[in-house]
């Protein structure tokens, strides 16, 4: 199943920084196999939805956001982000008391300064949930599902990074404001 | 005249094809208000709940019907991708004082005026299977093909919505709308399904009180 990657691009005020995102091949293209065959879905083609969120939200929350598919040798902006994802895990209607399917999904961000140390090596989550409906198929609710998992992994990104201690206190050294 | 008889079967045959269901509408209007041609109202589902998820098609099905009044109404999707990241299920304001968190930004404020919107209806609730019944065994066999027996299920549909003035930072109605329906599915060799149209049933009386609303009538109940 392929997974939409339009995403709108978020209604921010923005730090004052310049940011850059790596997204390596193997995140842009990850697909989620399930070995499993008595859970309907084969396969989640979750790369490309991921890697747009990713730039949509940086790209809304900074002045410019540069992309590299790896780690360059020098930083040429004042934030780098390298996200991980660690762990993909779903819930079936038929495997919980609840008649929705549910999507989880936990993300590692490793945030770097100008000079490449370390900001914080922060944790973020995505949750999705959709209704199983009368007659629908099993691709288009795991989609929708999967597709609200994105958008609020977007959304735990834009709350969640200004309450981040190592994020909070780089922008407390830049003297900015704490929230987008 | 064979033919218009042949007609008036398959009307009625298809008219018996469609379950009954019964729909209560409750109102509590907190204060009544006349709605201005240019103020825009958008129609949003609550997603917050842990079991179940406000149905986008319930949610599409009364913003299409309250919007073929001549209302000016704003879609779900499009005021979500508008708004993003504001009215994602994580960080969606649940009361009306939350919403001036929202409205403080200015670029939220700038966007919202943009879009004339005023009003923000909240539908709240889902649709659910509450009962189940009866069997049916389908065969097939060489030259043949068929089933036998009868299922029977219930449905339920239990809706909050809150209508909220986002100008004056307040909210100004609450309906509540419940309805239920049983539908069949008796099968001597091919399946003929009677569906209750549950869900169908209580967007019309949601959007009927919503309308009813915003045209200052006095609010009535529906059977």
């Amino acid at each position: 199943m392929v997974v939409t990657d339009e995403y709108p691009i978020p209604l921010l005020e923005k730090y004052p920084y310049s940011a850059g995102v790596v997204i390596p091949p193997e995140f842009a293209n990850y697909i989620y196999e399930e070995s499993r065959d008595d859970r309907g879905m084969k396969s989640v083609d979750l790369g490309a939805a991921q890697a747009a969120i990713l730039g949509n939200v940086l790209g809304g929350m900074f002045t410019t956001l540069e992309q590299y598919e790896s780690r360059p040798e020098s930083i040429n902006v004042d934030v780098m982000f390298e996200p991980r994802l660690e762990d993909f895990q779903y819930a079936l209607p038929a495997e919980t008391s609840v008649e929705v399917l549910e999507v989880w999904a936990k993300y590692s961000i490793r945030i770097s300064d100008s000079a490449g140390r370390e900001i914080t090596d922060w944790a973020v989550t995505a949750y999705g949930k959709s209704d199983q409906r009368f007659m629908s198929s099993r691709g288009s609710i795991f989609g929708e599902a999967v597709r609200v998992a994105v958008r609020d992994l977007g959304a735990n990104i834009i709350l969640g990074l200004p309450r981040d201690i190592g994020f909070k206190s780089w922008l407390d050294d830049q003297g900015a404001e704490l929230s987008p | 005249m064979n033919r218009m008889i042949k007609d008036l079967v398959m009307l009625a045959c298809v008219m018996a094809l469609v379950g009954c269901s019964t729909v209560r509408v409750e109102e509590n209007r907190i204060e009544t208000v006349v709605l201005d041609s240019t103020d825009a109202v958008a129609v949003l589902g609550r997603r917050h709940g842990s079991s179940y998820n406000t149905e986008y098609d319930l949610v599409s099905c009364v913003a299409n019907d309250v919007g073929r009044d001549g209302l000016q109404v704003i879609s779900e999707t499009v005021l979500s991708d508008e708004l993003y990241p504001w009215l994602e299920p994580r960080i969606a304001p649940i009361k009306i004082e939350a919403m001036l968190y929202m409205m403080n930004r200015p670029t939220v404020r700038e966007r919202l005026n943009a879009m004339n919107l005023r009003y923000v209806v909240w539908v709240d609730g889902s649709t659910e299977t509450t009962d189940q019944s009866g069997s049916m065994s389908c065969a097939i066999a060489p030259g043949f093909a068929g089933c036998y027996g009868m299922g029977i299920w219930t449905n339920e549909s239990g809706y909050e919505v809150s209508i909220w003035d986002i100008e004056e930072n307040r909210e100004i109605d609450q309906i509540s709308v419940s309805a239920e329906g049983t539908s069949y599915l008796p099968a001597i060799i091919v399946p003929i399904p009677i569906i209750a149209r549950v869900q169908s049933s209580a967007c019309n009386g949601i959007a009927m009180q919503i309308k009813s609303y915003f045209k200052g009538e006095t609010g009535e109940t529906p059977n």
